[in-house]
């Protein structure tokens, strides 16, 4: 009984910096917290965080799967009410996961940092290799198990590369350009039919656009479906664009 | 001689002496003061020509690639006249210059996790894209073909990274073959018609040799199907 009290204890414990660390890298940003930020606010000394986690990188690691394990998760249950596609399924999932990357900006500063220290790629790698596998699968396309690993190798690398155009201003079309064209990508590694492509990403997006999110920490993620299609939200790329403009313009 | 050719001349100095220098102790290993002693300058000249490091690294890198572009052009203007076996060609060799031999292999990787190969091969490319745009009856406007661009570099730079790392152990023909084939599917070329032009082009380089002469430097040789070497 001892043992089983002992390791709920820790459990505990590792929950308590996982909240703060969250809080933290959610309100601050990743490299702004120190370990000793996060060993005050969960009330910790130093050495018994050390205990529990290596790092910074460790920490920001873990809380990024968890995120992505719970956004996977709230998305699933909303498709799986109306297709059983999984191509489409992913689609959604792509286009939904791009869209919160780019336009929430605590997420969209917080998987920078960790783009740039590439700490989100050895993170995103694993789960991806298994969606590839999925759709693969699915489309009764033989593979080989490397390839299938070297094609989410790509997909991942290419993600992480618009996370860091973007926000470095080297990409500045419309985010929704970018998405889409990041889905035309990911169906074009797996050769899918090419005359109905186009088709399958304006479906997703439609029904991403009926998806509201709701996001107060950097673990998780709660999502509904609405029947009602969500406002055009001002594109981020183009405000800046516009605003950019408008300074331009020499004096009336 | 006239001021501009000295500084070309010292310039030169600077980068065959950096690139000594990484070769035999690799990029992070490398200290600019190393460069600066290796080239016999005065420590405040070098800031002169160079603002840092990675300046010179990517000068260097980009090197290797117009060496690349050249000699494949050079060598394969009598050979075909597909672009896409062209393309092809010109994607393997680069990568096999960056891919298969240390101390190559350790410069670009290193340079690749600095980031500093990414944004050579996403301008290099994105021009590449443009100019085939239309022979590849590639629909795209330009924001399009600059996304791709940027796909296209992540992917290089991944494959640097993952194969260094002991990830994607596959041999490392199989790994260009992929490559290859992920490159014709962003220009619109499916998987069994990128097979056949990859088949077309991998027939092409049996009659190619290839050799790394340095970590910039490539020279390809083509000979005639009975072994003698065609007159360049």
């Amino acid at each position: 009984m001892k043992r089983v009290a002992e390791y709920k204890k820790s459990e505990e414990t590792k929950e308590k910096i996982l909240d703060a660390a969250s809080k933290l890298f959610f309100e601050k940003g990743y490299g702004e917290t120190t370990i000793k930020d996060i060993a005050n606010l969960s009330k910790l000394s130093l050495s018994r965080m050390n205990y529990h986690f290596d790092n910074k990188a460790e920490l920001a690691g873990l809380i990024c799967r968890m995120f992505l394990k719970s956004l996977s998760d709230e998305i699933r249950a909303i498709i799986k009410t109306f297709t059983s596609d999984v191509i489409l399924r992913d689609t959604i999932h792509i286009a939904f996961w791009a869209k919160i990357f780019m336009n929430n900006s605590n997420c969209r500063n917080f998987y920078y940092e960790l783009a740039c220290d590439d700490i989100l790629r050895h993170n995103l790698v694993e789960s991806s290799v298994r969606h590839f596998i999925d759709q693969l699968n699915y489309l009764h396309i033989d593979y080989e198990k490397e390839n299938a690993r070297a094609q989410a190798r790509v997909f991942v690398a290419s993600l992480i590369e618009l996370i860091i155009a973007t926000k470095e201003g080297d990409l500045t079309m419309p985010v929704q350009q970018i998405i889409d064209t990041y889905n035309d990508f990911h169906l074009r590694l797996l050769d899918y039919d090419k005359t109905k492509m186009k088709g399958i990403i304006e479906e997703a997006n439609l029904h991403v656009s009926h998806i509201r999110y709701e996001i107060n920490d950097l673990m998780s993620i709660r999502l509904w479906y609405s029947n009602e299609p969500e406002p055009e939200e001002p594109d981020k790329n183009n405000d800046f664009n516009n605003d950019d403009f408008i300074y331009a313009l020499p004096p009336a | 001689m006239s001021q501009y050719k000295k500084s070309e001349a010292v310039k030169t100095l600077i980068l065959d002496s950096a690139e000594r220098l990484f070769e035999e102790k690799g990029y992070e290993a490398t200290t600019v003061a190393d460069i600066i002693a290796r080239s016999g300058l005065q420590t405040n000249r070098l800031n002169y020509y160079f603002q840092n490091k990675a300046e010179i690294a990517a000068l260097l890198c980009k090197k290797m690639f117009r060496c690349v572009e050249e000699t494949v052009m050079y060598t394969l203007f009598p050979m075909t006249n597909s672009m896409i076996v062209k393309d092809i060609i010109h994607i393997r060799t680069l990568l096999r210059t960056m891919l298969s031999k240390e101390p190559s292999m350790n410069f670009y990787y290193e340079i690749a996790r600095e980031n500093i190969i990414t944004e050579i091969i996403v301008s290099a490319s994105y021009s590449h894209f443009i100019q085939q745009r239309e022979f590849l009856n590639l629909h795209y406007d330009k924001d399009t073909l600059l996304i791709y661009a940027h796909f296209f570099a992540a992917s290089i730079v991944e494959l640097i990274k993952a194969r260094k790392e002991g990830d994607l152990k596959m041999p490392e023909e199989e790994a260009l073959d992929f490559f290859n084939i992920t490159h014709l599917k962003l220009v619109n070329i499916c998987k069994a018609e990128g097979q056949a032009y990859l088949a077309e082009a991998k027939q092409l380089m049996k009659n190619i040799e290839y050799e790394l002469k340095d970590m910039t430097t490539v020279r390809l040789r083509a000979f005639r199907a009975d072994r003698q070497e065609l007159p360049q």
